[in-house]
């Protein structure tokens, strides 16, 4: 079965994507998930100046999913171009660079250096739901989406992506400015702003108190979301984000609306074997239904 | 056609929230280090070589390799280093409610029988306790080579001794048992004995000496190594090492003596809390650079 998908201009080898923030620190590892059998990797976003992110516990893990607040930990965009440029030496699948800033001004700053060093697309992280100053911030002004999209698109030629926010009442207005403002695709969704507290110490678990919720849980909240985006938007190309961890989620979210599928917390559950398991339960799936290439299941669920 | 359907097999090991437990007992066992017993209210069952993580609420929380286990009874060493570690130090006191999550990574493997061998440098030692009492209950003879700096800073052996048997205890000072280092006392249990297999802790450019040792005499060899950990569950990336992209809190943080030994980041470099390299001075482990 041929499993590739044409996504925004760029080809990935099939539709799952190692989302942003999960292992996207260095090449090393970046290889290793394509090894895994990724389509296209994500990184971890990167900032201007390096951040050491919040301190410990910036993960606790729930009977329904994962809590974290890593705080946006990056080396800063000097230091991770020359991981990029190392990546993209040894990868032959496309990287999708991450990025996030306090402004457009920044943002283009940061989109320019991702595509000097190399990046096939950019996505602007603008629903970070725990960082003050940036990612959801930004993302959740559709005026302010607008000015920064516009902005990235003048100045680099890679597609450019934005990541959206679950946090909002809805995202469809948010995702409508970007794509207006020239935005090649959708990630939807980011974590959703969550908390949880720890009834003997009888205080909030992670050092940032809020963080951002994924895994099971935050599974129907994104098939919503992408559902959303694609009854408003259409034929705008969609990484649906969140929850997957068999290939039934991923399905689910090719059927709402995605092109192409992200794979994060699933990770902590199944291991890096997750992206294999993937391909070959939506193979199965595919055959089992007849169909011929996962493109035709995006958005089947939309009568 | 059937579809392989894996939705009830989510992540097995994977616990939630923290686990709590009593504190039942500190003891100083040299200036630097200290033995917390904790009574866990729940069984964890860590295997030899896993680590917790361990939540000081309000400082911070770090990865401690549980030093021994017995039915929730969990034996902590642990050397003020830095800030966690010196807030255990400070304030944790018997009776205390603790709190750990884990266990996690992949420890030593245990195959049964044969003869293995231990080596330990300093407070390295610390894994290296419920992997004899494993090994031994599997069935394996087992021998150990202990390094420390000096007598003032070693750690009582008394209960590595009821799982070994024959222990050589060096000391580069001189005042404790043949003058050396770990690897040394390792060379003359080495030189005198087969091993099935050797394990290693300690510091970075110690367990780079003994792998290299091992390998060249054809012995198979794993050690425990170390990084600054976040999640501790294999998503964050904080603690890989190049250039394998190995991820020490989910691959390892046990690895075998090939692949040490292509760790080019190894002795060399370890990750600050930024995710950027930061040069590891003369082998020493990350961990004593804990903010």
């Amino acid at each position: 079965l041929n499993m590739r998908i044409k996504f925004a201009g760029m080809t990935f080898q099939n539709p799952f994507v190692l989302a942003s923030g999960i292992l996207g620190v260095s090449a090393s590892l970046l290889k290793r998930v394509e090894t895994a059998g990724a389509g296209a990797v994500t990184t971890k976003t990167v900032t201007r100046k390096p951040r050491s992110g919040y301190r410990n516990p910036v993960v606790v893990e729930l009977e329904y999913g994962l809590l974290n607040a890593i705080g946006l930990s990056n080396p800063g965009v000097e230091e991770f171009s020359k991981e990029v440029a190392e990546a993209k030496k040894i990868l032959s699948i496309p990287l999708i660079a991450s990025v996030t800033g306090s402004s457009g001004g920044e943002m283009v700053e940061l989109a320019t250096a991702m595509e000097a060093a190399g990046a096939d697309a950019v996505e602007l992280n603008l629903s970070c739901p725990h960082v003050k100053g940036h990612g959801l911030e930004l993302g959740h002004d559709p005026g302010v989406v607008r000015e920064v999209v516009s902005a990235v698109k003048s100045v680099v030629k890679i597609p450019v992506l934005v990541k959206l926010s679950p946090s909002l009442p809805s995202l469809v207005p948010i995702a409508e400015k970007a794509v207006e403002a020239g935005a090649d695709g959708v990630v939807a969704v980011n974590t959703i702003r969550a908390m949880a507290i720890d009834v003997d110490f009888r205080r909030p678990v992670l050092t940032s108190v809020y963080g951002g919720l994924s895994g099971p849980a935050l599974h129907p909240i994104a098939v919503r979301c992408v559902y959303e985006v694609y009854e408003a938007l259409g034929d705008v190309p969609i990484i649906g984000v969140g929850g997957v961890i068999t290939w039934r989620d991923a399905v689910e979210l090719m059927l709402a609306g995605a092109r192409a599928v992200g794979v994060g917390t699933g990770i902590m559950y199944r291991g890096l074997e997750i992206f294999r398991e993937l391909r070959k339960g939506l193979e199965a799936y595919m055959e089992k239904y007849g169909f011929t290439t996962p493109e035709e299941l995006v958005g089947a669920a939309h009568k | 056609m059937r579809i392989t359907d894996v939705s009830s097999t989510i992540f097995p090991g994977v616990e939630t929230l923290h686990v709590k437990g009593v504190v039942k007992s500190v003891e100083t066992l040299n200036r630097k280090v200290k033995l917390f017993q904790i009574m866990l209210e729940k069984d964890i069952r860590p295997s030899p070589g896993q680590f917790i993580m361990f939540w000081a609420p309000g400082v911070g929380e770090i990865p401690l390799s549980v030093s021994d286990y017995v039915e929730g009874l969990l034996d902590l060493v642990v050397a003020r280093v830095g800030r966690v570690t010196g807030w255990m130090h400070d304030n944790v006191k018997l009776g205390d409610l603790v709190a750990v999550r884990g266990p996690y990574g992949r420890g030593f493997t245990v195959s049964g029988g044969g003869r293995c061998l231990l080596v330990a440098g300093g407070v390295g030692l610390a894994p290296l306790v419920l992997l004899a009492r494993r090994l031994s209950e599997a069935g394996s003879i087992v021998d150990a080579a202990a390094g420390f700096k000096c007598a003032e800073e070693s750690l009582p052996l008394d209960k590595l001794k009821r799982f070994t048997d024959q222990l050589i205890i060096a000391s580069e000072a001189g005042d404790l048992g043949i003058k050396g280092t770990a690897l040394d006392a390792a060379r003359r249990l080495l030189d005198s004995n087969h091993y099935d297999m050797v394990y290693v802790c300690g510091r970075e450019a110690m367990i780079l000496a003994v792998v290299k040792e091992c390998v060249s005499r054809g012995l198979k060899c794993e050690a425990s190594l170390e990084r600054l950990m976040k999640c501790g569950v294999g998503l964050c990336g904080a603690c890989v090492i190049d250039p394998l992209g190995v991820r020490v809190c989910r691959d390892g943080p046990v690895f075998n003596g090939d692949d040490i030994l292509k760790m080019s980041d190894l002795g060399r470099y370890w990750r600050g809390p930024s995710g950027a390299k930061v040069p590891l001075k003369g082998g020493v482990s990350a961990f004593e650079y804990e903010d």
